[in-house]
């Protein structure tokens, strides 16, 4: 495509940044959709969970809500409190956009397809929430309100802190696949799950688990969402903003949720790895992706409908004192399996299935209790009557 | 021909001169604050530029992410941020003036001196495996005394916040 522009007599410039204009946007829109998409998926489960309907009312199904909302929040007025600091506020929902739509360059979406493959892409992708704590400290600051600023400085003590926690669960997978690319960690992985990161052997999984906790932490959901706790903050460090700016705000959360899941799934669950004999039909490669990214999705909104919020100081000892040591522990871990690895190759052929031996057996077992519940609640429903 | 090399090198120097002017020159102190994370991300950019991307990602990571977000926890503590418009007097007397004129004047000295291995700002190729080997290889016993010392910074931290809570 680009030879076939410069034959025109197109610039090599300009068709390079026409490329990365239409690539950008696509990453962008495609984003805006989804994440009002998962404002209807979750407060849909969510109503679900409580024994209600939540939205049903716009479009089939309640689908088209989230574009009702959007029409709303464009036509608030955009209020600036008095005694604000004017620059500050107006420029904090920017940076907190950038820093959540940043990680899309090194997303993957498939096998192979990604908008750049960085050698550095995971190291990036961990660095670049420097701008989402930033964006809160600045909307925290500059709303000029004891609330806002309280939910902004939790927001950066709590990001700040789960970040290493984060970081050290990547690194096993990354000593695995002995590769910083995104590509290169999910080439690293195969299709089966006993091929997955996570599945590799028991450090790995302690990782796995530390990661996804972390995460949680680090995108404010429950049960870590202190900065935006209701009934202490009101709304945390954007209580202050309405109209479009609170919308951003809104949209930059549920596409962290997004980027959560995606690098969740490339790293450890194999991303979009297809067997041997389906990878010429590149296009169910994304599909298998995008799957696997709304699954973790899904468990993270199920999370959050399910746990009660941590205290400030218990979640600071989470980190610190669990978290972290845990982490050490799995990378030292690795390193060593690694080293036994190099020497007996069969340990690999076996560790891999055990673990997603184990790991089905915990699933059935939740299975066996769900059903149990299940069970009894009938049995109580129906002495009732 | 300008490349795209250049355009870029430019945009980052335009972050970096016009957010440094913001820090020193602003009155208000945390703006200041904020503005020095642009200078870092900034700086960054100069590091991709090289072809240094693990040092550019590390540099956003430890600097523009904790080391930039602490100091502006910290500036939020100090005692004259009540008076945001004032907090950061931008002139502080003579002495001032002649330490940041001689710093400027050994800063000059020492670029004109100095022989720059590489001036290119073309892309040199991964370098986190050349990093990896030079540290763990070449100057392993420096990198272990540094990690040493910082262990034994943090334990002294933890040491007096103890002591703190305590008393």
């Amino acid at each position: 495509m680009e030879a076939f522009a410069v034959s025109l007599g197109v610039h090599i410039y300009l068709v390079k940044a026409i490329i990365m204009f239409i690539i950008a946007a696509l990453s962008v829109t495609f984003m805006a959709v989804i994440s009002g998409l998962t404002t209807w998926f979750e407060r849909r489960i969510a109503g679900r969970m409580q024994s209600r309907i939540g939205p049903n009312r716009v479009g089939p199904q309640g689908l088209l809500q989230f574009v009702a909302d959007a029409v709303k929040l464009f036509m608030k007025e955009d209020l600036i409190p008095k005694g604000a600091d004017r620059l500050l506020f107006k420029m904090s929902p920017y940076l907190c956009m950038i820093g959540v739509f940043a990680p899309f360059v090194v997303l993957p979406w498939g096998m192979g397809i990604i908008a750049a493959d960085l050698n550095v892409g995971v190291l990036y992708l961990i660095s670049i929430t420097a701008l989402v704590v930033v964006g809160t400290l600045m909307a925290g600051w500059g709303s000029n309100n004891k609330w806002s600023l309280l939910g902004g400085m939790r927001s950066a003590a709590q990001i700040v802190s789960y970040e290493i926690p984060v970081a050290m669960g990547l690194l096993p997978s990354i000593l695995f696949a002995g590769s910083l690319s995104m590509i290169g960690l999910m080439n690293a992985q195969g299709w089966a799950p006993w091929q997955w990161s996570a599945f590799q052997n028991p450090f790995t999984m302690i990782a796995f688990l530390i990661f996804f906790t972390g995460s949680l932490a680090e995108g404010n959901r429950v049960p870590f969402d202190l900065p935006e706790a209701e009934s202490e903050l009101v709304s945390g460090f954007n209580t202050e903003y309405s109209g479009f700016r609170f919308a951003v705000y809104f949209l930059a959360e549920w596409a962290n949720l997004y980027v959560i899941g995606a690098l969740t799934t490339a790293v450890f669950l194999g991303g979009g790895n297809l067997p041997e004999a389906l990878q010429p039909y590149w296009y169910l490669s994304i599909f298998l992706f995008l799957l696997k990214t709304f699954f973790i999705m899904f468990v993270i909104i199920w999370l959050r409908w399910t746990l009660p919020r941590f205290r400030i100081d218990q979640l600071m000892d989470l980190s610190w004192k669990y978290l972290l040591p845990l982490s050490f522990i799995a990378f030292f871990g690795q390193a060593v399996y690694m080293l036994i690895d190099h020497q007996f190759p069969v340990i690999d052929m076996v560790t891999g299935p055990i673990m997603f031996l184990i790991f089905l057996l915990v699933l059935l077992k939740f299975f066996y209790r769900v059903a149990i519940n299940f069970r009894e609640q009938n049995k109580t429903v129906n002495t009732r009557a | 021909m300008i490349g795209i090399p250049e355009i870029f090198f430019y945009i980052f120097c335009a972050l970096i001169f016009g957010s440094s002017l913001l820090v020193v020159f602003s009155y208000n102190l945390l703006r200041s604050a904020f503005a020095l994370f642009f200078v870092l991300f900034g700086i960054a950019g100069f590091y991709v530029l090289l072809g240094g991307d693990f040092l550019a990602v590390i540099q956003i990571m430890v600097y523009a992410g904790g080391i930039n977000i602490l100091l502006i926890f910290g500036t939020m503590m100090t005692g004259s941020i009540s008076q945001p418009e004032t907090s950061n007097p931008s002139f502080q007397g003579i002495l001032t003036l002649i330490g940041g004129g001689g710093l400027l004047l050994i800063l000059l000295i020492i670029l004109n001196h100095t022989t720059w291995p590489s001036q290119s700002l073309i892309d040199h190729g991964p370098t986190t495996k050349q990093i990896g080997q030079l540290l763990l290889r070449n100057y392993i016993l420096p990198f272990e005394v540094i990690s040493f010392l910082l262990v034994a910074a943090m334990v002294g931290a933890i040491v007096l916040i103890n002591k703190g809570e305590r008393s």
